[in-house]
């Protein structure tokens, strides 16, 4: 089609999965998800171009290509790179319709609160420090555990009355702490709870280090799990929104910041 | 001969302890020759090779047998170099931050601990600071505290006790009272008469010293781009081991040579320009200065008791009485002193706002080493002031290794993105 | 050591305003016979009005030489004009300036008409308003012979004695009740059933005033160092003794100590808030290393402490400028003149 309005394309390349959006005039027009995998260079142009076909789109129509992520560096048809703070932010706050609020991105191997004010500006994020314990990744360890997958692990702990307390920060030691509950014949939807809490705790002491009375909006793979909105509305006493497709927010927000500029004034 | 009428361990203990360590492998050197060589061809002014060559050499500089002067090691940034210069002998800060020796301070002291003081153990402990005569810990920190008893083994030590409260009110009359005493020690020690005039002549040393340091700290704020972090930081850790005079005679070359350059091309550096506080940054841990200058950031200005807050404070002596210069001498190190060792944050917060206004600075970062509790608290106090009045800060915690150099780089890179 | 600009600048005025004061009289030389002659013909040839002992009361020949600073043996010295207030007078009558307790105490004694002491007056009071309590710290010869005796104890490396607020408080004290019973005194002699007494009590303060005895030295001529001839002057020598040993120790150990108790001080001390000439410190740019406190020598540390900016006119503050001088943070104090800034610190090679 002979469209005058720009395509822009954002890829975000996460350590697990990498997502793909082409934005039109602000909106979505196509998406796409695959594995990253061990040959990121590889992949993330596969599921480019597998974007690219499933839109029915040619690269020629492509405007800006902004990549961000953990693997952003090395996606070489790349125009920008921009990073996952900047991205997961930009496209929360155009998400939410241009309001405030503050951003809990729950990734596979990193969590980011991110603080939005009114304008779009990020006054303050934090990540999670050398320790995955509060991150997807622990989802991953217990799903083993408790021999189901993660959307039954989220059926699991919506079940549940009453959730266990898990004591280990760590996750290999917390994965240990449930081997040893189930063997005590500890309702296996209460263990599942007790998980999803253990992280919404950890999630929880970065809220409350930012400080922050905006409203949470919730994004990241992370966020497609209801239970885990649950836990975290249970333990920060605050109202959580889940974002729309939250996995892709982050690409979303990429493609938006094609043109360079990033909210800065107040 | 004893440092003290009580020294600071039983003969017994010591020598318990002494051959407990006995046990270790052979003192290993740190060669950092790459990295100088590497940092040294990044550099486009000519005159900082002669402080990258201090560094080569600094690993063998002190063993040297023959070595003319008596050298006296010291730790932080509250002892007076200047009665020691006095006294004819050589003043060496032996603060580092250097992995191979805190790796090596690792196998015989606790592993959570500052990385200043396992680099400091691990480094006395090499046959490298054969040549230093005694060593001075102050009171500062709780780590520095036990720092004196943890050298003890290795070194003489001479302990400066300085009260918490650096209220110049207060505690003026006791730090002139510790120095007295020091001064009546190294006069001791070396069976010297050191005259007030020795005292003035060396105060107009380190004074000298302070004079080119403030021109090139104006300078670097602002002309961004010339004296790169790296050269800048380089400069300031060789004052550590290099003679005042020396040092100030070569600082003056290079600031010469930054001026014709800048004059020369005028840089329209696009970057942004950072203020670096927190804790000391010392040859060779470099690592924040590398992603901050990959990711093409000048850091215009700094606090760290490794640069500013060692050189930018002169002695400025009212009388010149041996008490009044002794008095000076503890107004410049411990009053005007920033380190969160002391109560008195209002220094180091006024300091910031005032560095940011003169030199309009685009943000702040803060590093800080893991586990140094001080400047954990001290960071955290500024984030709550700078967030109030909406200056753009940054908290980093790091160690002295490299692992962490990707997520370091993503956080600058964020905090950078947010910057206006 | 390192020479400090602004303090040069006061060593030489100070050492001007001595040698003017104490010597300047010589340039105005002028003969008792023409200043009759000129009051007789109510034509005085000089500015200032001319001020007559009252029938009856102590004259100039009851003093004896030397007592007040008298350069030259016979011909009397007629002292002029300004910057303010001299201590020397005439004792022959006639016209003079005198320090300002020496003004205030003679007249009224004397009940000269106000009309007579205005110029004086007022002079004095708009310098005080201009300067605040500068001519403590650049003028007075009191303060230039003080700071004399400090730099011999430097020399004989003595530290320096830095005195409580309590002992501040303390001189303070006294230094009004010294002004108060002088002034009172000098009243009282000055009422007609009691001027009998004017012959022993006249001039109270500057009976004991250390530059009495100090300043005819300039002159070699020897200041009356006892009276033992009645019980009175007893009393006011052993004063004065006592005085010029307060005032030894004070400056040698305490810097400038002596300015609690002098009531010249005091009677400056009052204009110092809201004159012209004030400090101000930029709080941001501290670095609280008490140098400015340290070198005061007065002893105060108000500037140390203030941790917001401030305009500082401490009634105490003789603005000698040396804080602003040996500050080493650029443009943390100044000095100010109304609001505009004169000088500031900076850090100087």
């Amino acid at each position: 089609m002979a469209n005058k309005a720009k395509i822009t394309a954002g890829i975000d390349i996460g350590s697990v999965a990498t997502k793909c959006v082409l934005v039109k005039e602000a909106r979505v027009i196509a998406s796409n998800l695959g594995k990253t995998g061990f040959d990121v260079e590889k992949s993330t142009i596969d599921i480019f171009y597998d974007t690219l076909k499933k839109a029915k789109i040619s690269k020629s129509k492509i405007g800006t290509v902004v990549s961000t992520g953990y693997g952003r560096r090395t996606f070489k048809e790349a125009d920008r790179t921009i990073t996952e703070v900047s991205a997961a932010g930009y496209g929360a706050y155009i998400l939410t319709g241009r309001k405030n609020c503050l951003v809990i991105d729950v990734g596979g191997q990193d969590t980011k609160i991110i603080n939005i004010n009114k304008t779009g500006r990020i006054t303050d994020f934090l990540m999670n420090d050398k320790c995955a314990a509060g991150t997807g990744r622990f989802l991953e360890l217990m799903v083993d555990v408790l021999e189901t997958d993660l959307e039954g692990l989220s059926n699991l702990a919506l079940k549940s009355r009453k959730p266990v307390t898990i004591n280990s920060t760590c996750s290999v030691f917390a994965e240990s702490e449930a081997v040893s509950l189930i063997a005590h014949s500890v309702k296996r939807e209460d263990i599942a709870a007790g998980l999803f809490d253990a992280i919404a705790t950890r999630i929880n002491n970065m809220i409350k280090q930012a400080h922050s009375s905006n409203p949470i909006v919730f994004s990241g793979g992370g966020a497609k799990s209801s239970a885990l909105k649950k836990s975290l509305e249970r333990i920060t006493k605050r109202e959580i929104t889940i974002l729309d497709n939250p996995q892709f927010v982050a690409a979303y927000g990429a493609a938006l910041l094609d043109s360079g500029s990033l909210p800065r004034t107040s | 001969m004893p440092i003290r009428k009580d020294q600071l361990m039983k003969e017994v203990y010591l020598k318990a302890i002494r051959t407990n360590l006995m046990h270790l492998d052979m003192p290993r050197i740190s060669d950092m020759a790459e990295e100088v060589k590497k940092y040294m061809e990044h550099s486009p002014l000519k005159n900082s090779h002669f402080f990258y060559e201090i560094i080569l050499n600094s690993n063998h500089r002190h063993s040297k047998k023959g070595f003319k002067k008596p050298v006296v090691g010291y730790f932080c940034n509250l002892i007076p170099e200047e009665i020691i210069y006095a006294a004819g002998c050589l003043p060496v800060r032996l603060c580092s931050q250097n992995d191979t020796y805190a790796k090596i301070g690792e196998e015989f002291f606790p592993a959570d601990m500052c990385p200043v003081i396992k680099s400091a153990c691990g480094a006395i402990s090499t046959r490298h600071y054969e040549n230093i005569d005694f060593v001075i810990v102050p009171a500062a920190c709780d780590g520095k505290t036990k720092l004196a008893e943890m050298l003890v083994p290795f070194k003489e030590i001479y302990f400066l006790d300085l009260p918490k409260d650096s209220d110049y009110l207060k505690s003026a009359g006791i730090w002139t009272g510790e120095y007295a005493k020091f001064l009546g020690f190294i006069k001791n020690r070396y069976d010297r008469r050191i005259t007030r005039k020795d005292l003035i002549d060396a105060c107009t040393l380190t004074n000298r010293r302070t004079n080119i340091f403030r021109e090139i700290y104006e300078f670097r704020a602002l002309h961004p781009g010339i004296i790169n972090a790296f050269d800048y930081f380089t400069m300031t850790s060789t004052s550590f081991i290099s003679d005042a005079g020396f040092w100030s005679e070569h600082s003056e070359k290079l600031y010469d040579e930054a001026k014709k350059l800048s004059s020369h091309n005028h840089s329209d550096f696009k970057g942004k320009r950072i203020l670096l506080s927190g804790s000391s940054i010392i040859f060779p841990n470099y690592k924040v200065l590398d992603v901050l200058d990959e990711l093409g950031c000048d850091i215009g200005g700094d606090t760290q008791c490794s640069a500013y807050g060692r050189l930018y404070d002169p002695v400025e002596i009212d009388e010149e009485t041996e008490e009044g210069i002794l008095r000076a001498l503890s107004l410049k190190y411990v009053a005007a002193s920033m380190c969160p060792c002391f109560l008195g944050i209002d220094k180091f917060i006024d300091r910031i706002l005032d560095l940011i206004e003169t030199y309009k600075f685009d943000g702040v970062i803060y590093n800080n080493l893991r586990l140094c509790q001080v400047f954990e608290i001290q960071g955290s106090l500024l984030k709550h002031v700078l967030r109030e009045k909406e200056i753009p800060f940054l908290f980093i915690k790091t160690d002295l290794g490299k692992e962490d150099t990707g997520q370091l780089k993503t956080r600058i890179e964020a905090f950078l993105e947010i910057l206006k | 050591m390192r020479f400090r600009r602004i303090s040069i600048v006061r060593r030489i005025a100070q050492v001007i305003f001595l040698i003017l004061i104490i010597y300047g009289g010589y340039l105005f030389k002028a003969n008792i016979e023409t200043v009759k002659s000129d009051v007789s013909q109510a034509k005085p040839k000089t500015f200032f009005p001319v001020l007559k002992a009252p029938k009856g009361s102590l004259s100039a020949g009851q003093f004896k030489k030397g007592d007040i600073l008298w350069p030259s043996g016979d011909t009397p010295v007629f002292e002029n004009f300004p910057p303010s207030l001299i201590c020397r007078f005439n004792p022959k009558g006639g016209m003079f300036k005198a320090c300002i307790v020496h003004l205030v105490s003679e007249n009224l004694t004397w009940r000269t008409n106000i009309k007579y002491l205005l110029p004086h007056i007022s002079l004095f009071i708009l310098l005080c308003f201009l300067l605040g309590r500068m001519w403590c710290g650049w003028v007075c010869p009191i303060g230039s012979m003080g700071d004399f005796l400090s730099w011999v104890r430097r020399k004989m490396d003595v530290p320096v004695k830095r005195f409580s607020a309590l002992m501040h408080n303390i001189l303070r004290s006294s230094s009004y009740g010294l002004m108060a019973s002088t002034f009172f005194i000098s009243g009282f002699i000055g009422i007609p059933n009691f001027t009998r007494f004017q012959c022993y009590w006249f001039l109270p303060y500057c009976q004991v005033c250390p530059a009495r005895l100090l300043c005819p030295l300039f002159g070699f001529i020897s200041p009356t160092w006892k009276d033992f001839s009645t019980a009175v002057s007893t009393m006011f020598s052993i004063l004065a003794w006592l005085s010029l040993g307060v005032f030894i120790v004070a400056f040698y150990w305490g810097r400038r100590l002596w300015c609690y108790l002098c009531p010249i001080g005091l009677m400056n001390s009052w204009f110092n808030k809201g004159a012209g000439l004030e400090l101000k410190k930029v709080a941001l740019k501290c670095n609280k290393c008490g140098s400015c406190s340290d070198a005061c020598p007065m002893g105060l540390s108000e500037m140390y402490e203030a941790d917001k900016d401030t305009i500082y006119n401490n009634e105490y503050c003789i603005m000698c400028i040396r804080c602003v001088d040996i500050c080493p943070r650029d443009n943390c104090l100044s000095v100010n003149f109304f609001g505009k800034r004169i000088i500031a610190s900076k850090y100087q090679k």
